[in-house]
């Protein structure tokens, strides 16, 4: 249903051509991104979701995107190695990545006044960063899921388990069944019942 | 070597009776079924394989699929336009192409596009074998053909299938279906409560909706978990293998005879060819490297729109008939979203647990056109449905941090969702193909494949009748806002059919009715490329079955159905 724009990208070349090419953080644990860049994200991030005290690890994950070596962790948490064509691939992301958020974060502008491509691309990088799995390095203790009432991506439980003789659904969060409990966030007005056919 | 390119199965074999290229759900059936037969089988995968231990005995492959949402967004999961494009046009008058992008691209790893399907798995209906002599010679611009098979004589096949991958499903609650030789091999899952709702919208309205088949475990099967209704299964591989996706099945069970040997990372770039014979493949492995591999017989299974490409690149192999490439069907999406006050939490479970065949229609009947089967699911996981909202609030209003966040917390476009989605029925043209690019090429050099494709008014018209009516079930089941979706140029259909159909005449087909090609000994095609006709139904469970009975000509040609004794 909804066309997303792709803008994940990697840099799968080792970390020295990161180190290589940013100046070092003061922050040793930013491997690629300038404390600098650093405060420029986090800024953009209060902008795109609004903070309620805890953190979106926006910068942390867009850091490890530039300077991990694996796309994609496995179940077992380990990352996972890219094939030859995927690699390919993930080196040409990563290198337009950069040549777009680079001068993003030293323009100096708030999030209203970058165009609408640039701001498309901070909006969908802190947004991954607020839902993805933990490991990526944003959404700590699946706070940003929580924050929209999604369970996250949690592993490696569903919603059902088998107890040795039937399936079980967990009764806070059924799957077959109403939602027990209020809407905490019930949509703002009454809508009007409305077909467009 | 890294992991996911490592050998695996019997690494001691050298010759082959048989190499398999792809290992998706028609490959993997057919090295089951091959295997089993006591041939010796090479699959060759461009893929990667990203289970630990597909070949153990004593323990259940280790799946590194996780419930991830990043996993099944990030673009290698799919191929990614850049290093593997395909090209597409509406007609030769758009000019060579109209855009480069990911064409109705099927993952390409181990176990192909099932990986990352949700695996629903209807059966075809006896009709559907049929539509050349039912519906074929009053429609202009349309190529309706006969299968050369039948529903009855597929039928062992699919029941075989279905215990092979596990199938869940109730006998004889969908009131079109063909007939069974055996039950389910499992009874249906727990049913998610959107479906539940809008079933019973479909029945006041006079509809017959039903637990839709699946190849996802709703109890313990042959070794392999109960299903958790974990809400990442549309879109990812499932961390549990619960669902019976071809390599924790047929290909595993291929790789426990001994008599087979997998080979990731491996990507055919041409089969080369001799008075009429496949010599030998021409492979990439997995550092760059050029690989040559032999066997006796070949059976392509790369899909619908590579194997026709495959062939293409090979000095147009098996194209005497100018039909390779040619008759490619996907299927008529038409899909409306509802809304509903109340939380619809379909972002948990299986995607779909209840669909209906009414709008399957009957030949013939204006009053019931032939569209398809009706999926009942929801929204997607937040990050997709994320950017949904900013480009609303982009188009609408500019956009502000704080309508983003109460727009996800209030969260219309997930928790509060249902998508309806028909599978319909798309006329074959023989002007809707694959054919080369002249000169967009992919990461080693190799032509791309171009589509060329536009919709026929068959199914144009088939989706204004049912549209209208997938509206008014949203309506009766509560929505407060029913929206038809418009249809993109693409057909963003992951179902893939044609381009190397299979029939008695050689003019007009390109493989023989037991898959062979008509104009090469030793090949063989045992993927979706069969197909004569889309039907209105989900396809993998077909085209395993359909692999099966191929592969089950190979060994015993008179009487395939001896390799399910
Ligand atoms: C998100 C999603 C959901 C889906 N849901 C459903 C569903 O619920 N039900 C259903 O019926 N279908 C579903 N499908 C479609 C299903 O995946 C396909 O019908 C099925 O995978 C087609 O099988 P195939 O054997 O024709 O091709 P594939 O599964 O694509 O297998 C082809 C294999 O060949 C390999 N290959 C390609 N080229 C080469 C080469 N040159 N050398 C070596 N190997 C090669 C590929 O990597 C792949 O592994 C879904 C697909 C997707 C993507
Ligand atoms: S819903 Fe079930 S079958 Fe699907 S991925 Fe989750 S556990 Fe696997």
């Amino acid at each position: 249903m909804l066309s997303r724009r792709e803008v994940m990208v990697w840099l799968p070349t080792a970390l020295a051509v990161a180190r290589c090419a940013k100046p070092q953080s003061a922050d040793a644990r930013y491997l690629a991104l300038s404390e600098a860049q650093v405060k420029a994200l986090e800024a953009y991030a209060d902008a795109v979701l609004p903070p309620d005290g805890s953190t979106l690890g926006a910068a942390r994950y867009v850091d490890k995107l530039l300077s991990d070596t694996a796309p994609f962790i496995g179940s077992n948490g380990t990352p996972i190695e890219l094939d030859r064509v995927s690699k390919a691939a993930w080196e040409l992301r990563v290198k337009a990545l950069r040549e777009q958020l680079e001068p993003i974060l030293s323009s100096g502008k708030t999030l209203a006044q970058l165009s609408l491509d640039d701001r498309e691309l901070v909006c969908s990088l802190v947004t991954e960063a607020a839902f993805a799995r933990p490991e990526y390095g944003g959404n700590p203790g699946l706070a940003g899921s929580k924050r929209v009432g999604s369970a996250g991506p949690v592993m490696p439980e569903g919603f059902v388990h088998w107890d040795g003789s039937k399936n079980v659904e967990q009764a806070d969060a059924p799957v077959s069944t109403a939602e027990p409990g209020a809407d905490p966030h019930p949509f703002d007005r009454r809508p009007a019942t409305c077909s467009t056919r | 070597m890294r992991q996911s390119a490592q050998p695996v199965g019997n690494t001691s074999l050298t010759k082959f009776d048989v190499l398999i290229i792809g290992s998706g759900a028609g490959g993997s059936a057919a090295a089951a079924v091959l295997c089993a037969q006591g041939q010796k089988v090479l699959v060759l995968e461009c893929g990667p394989n990203r289970f630990l231990g597909l070949d153990a005995r004593d323990r259940q492959p280790l799946s590194l699929f996780a419930n991830d949402e990043l996993q099944g967004s990030r673009p290698f999961a799919f191929t990614d336009a850049s290093v593997d494009p395909r090209t597409w046009r509406t007609s030769p008058s758009d000019g060579e192409r109209k855009y480069v992008t990911q064409v109705n691209a099927l993952p390409k790893v181990v176990g192909g596009g099932a990986v990352y399907a949700d695996l629903k798995t209807p059966r075809f209906q006896p009709d559907d074998f049929h539509l050349g002599t039912l519906i074929g010679g009053t429609m202009t611009g349309a190529s309706w053909a006969d299968w050369p098979v039948d529903y009855d004589m597929l039928e062992p096949f699919y029941a075989w299938v279905e215990k092979q991958i596990g199938v869940q499903g109730e006998a004889g609650s969908s009131p079109t279906e063909g007939h069974r030789s055996t039950p389910y091999p499992m009874p249906p899952g727990t049913p998610m409560y959107v479906a539940l709702k809008v079933a019973d919208a479909a029945r006041a309205l006079g509809l017959h909706p039903h637990p839709y088949p699946g190849a996802v475990n709703s109890r313990p099967y042959d070794g392999r978990p109960a299903c958790a209704e974990c809400g990442f299964c549309t879109g990812f591989g499932c961390a549990s293998n619960a669902k019976g996706t071809p390599p924790v099945t047929q290909l595993r069970h291929a790789l426990l005879t001994g008599n087979c040997l997998l080979l990731p990372e491996r990507k055919v770039t041409r089969l080369n060819a001799s008075n009429g014979s496949i010599t030998s493949v021409s492979v990439i492995g997995p550092g760059g490297e050029q690989e040559r591999y032999t066997a006796d017989r070949y059976v392509l299974a790369a899909s619908a729109i590579e194997s026709a490409r495959l062939c293409l690149v090979s000095d147009n192999l098996g194209n005497s008939s100018d039909q390779v490439g040619r008759n490619l069907t996907f299927h008529r999406q038409t899909n409306a979203l509802g809304i509903f006050e109340e939380v619809t939490h379909a972002d948990r479970g299986r995607t779909i647990s209840h669909g209906w065949t009414d709008f399957r229609g009957v030949p013939n009947d204006p009053a019931r056109p032939l569209g398809g089967i009706v999926e009942i699911s929801g929204g997607p996981q937040p990050i997709q449905e994320a950017a949904f909202y900013r480009e609303v609030i982009e188009l609408f209003r500019g956009f502000s941090g704080e309508r983003y966040l109460r727009l996800l917390q209030q969260s219309p476009g997930r928790r509060h969702m249902v998508a309806l989605a028909i599978w319909a029925e798309d006329a074959p043209q023989a002007t809707n193909r694959v054919d080369l690019d002249p000169s967009v090429k992919d990461l080693d050099g190799i032509p791309a494949a171009r589509v060329t494709y536009q919709p026929h008014a068959f199914e144009l018209s088939a989706s204004d009748f049912y549209r209208p009516k997938l509206l008014d079930v949203l309506i009766q089941a509560g929505a407060k806002w029913a929206i038809p979706q418009p249809a993109p140029e693409l057909p963003e259909s992951a179902h893939l059919h044609g381009t190397l159909r299979f029939g008695p005449d050689a003019r007009t087909s390109v493989c023989r009715p037991d898959g062979r090609f008509h104009d090469v000994g030793n090949l063989w095609c045992v993927d979706g490329s069969l197909f004569p006709t889309s039907s209105g139904f989900n396809p993998t469970l077909t085209i395993m079955a359909l692999a099966t009975y191929v592969a089950g000509a190979m060994v015993f040609p008179s009487s395939p159905a001896q390799v399910l004794t």
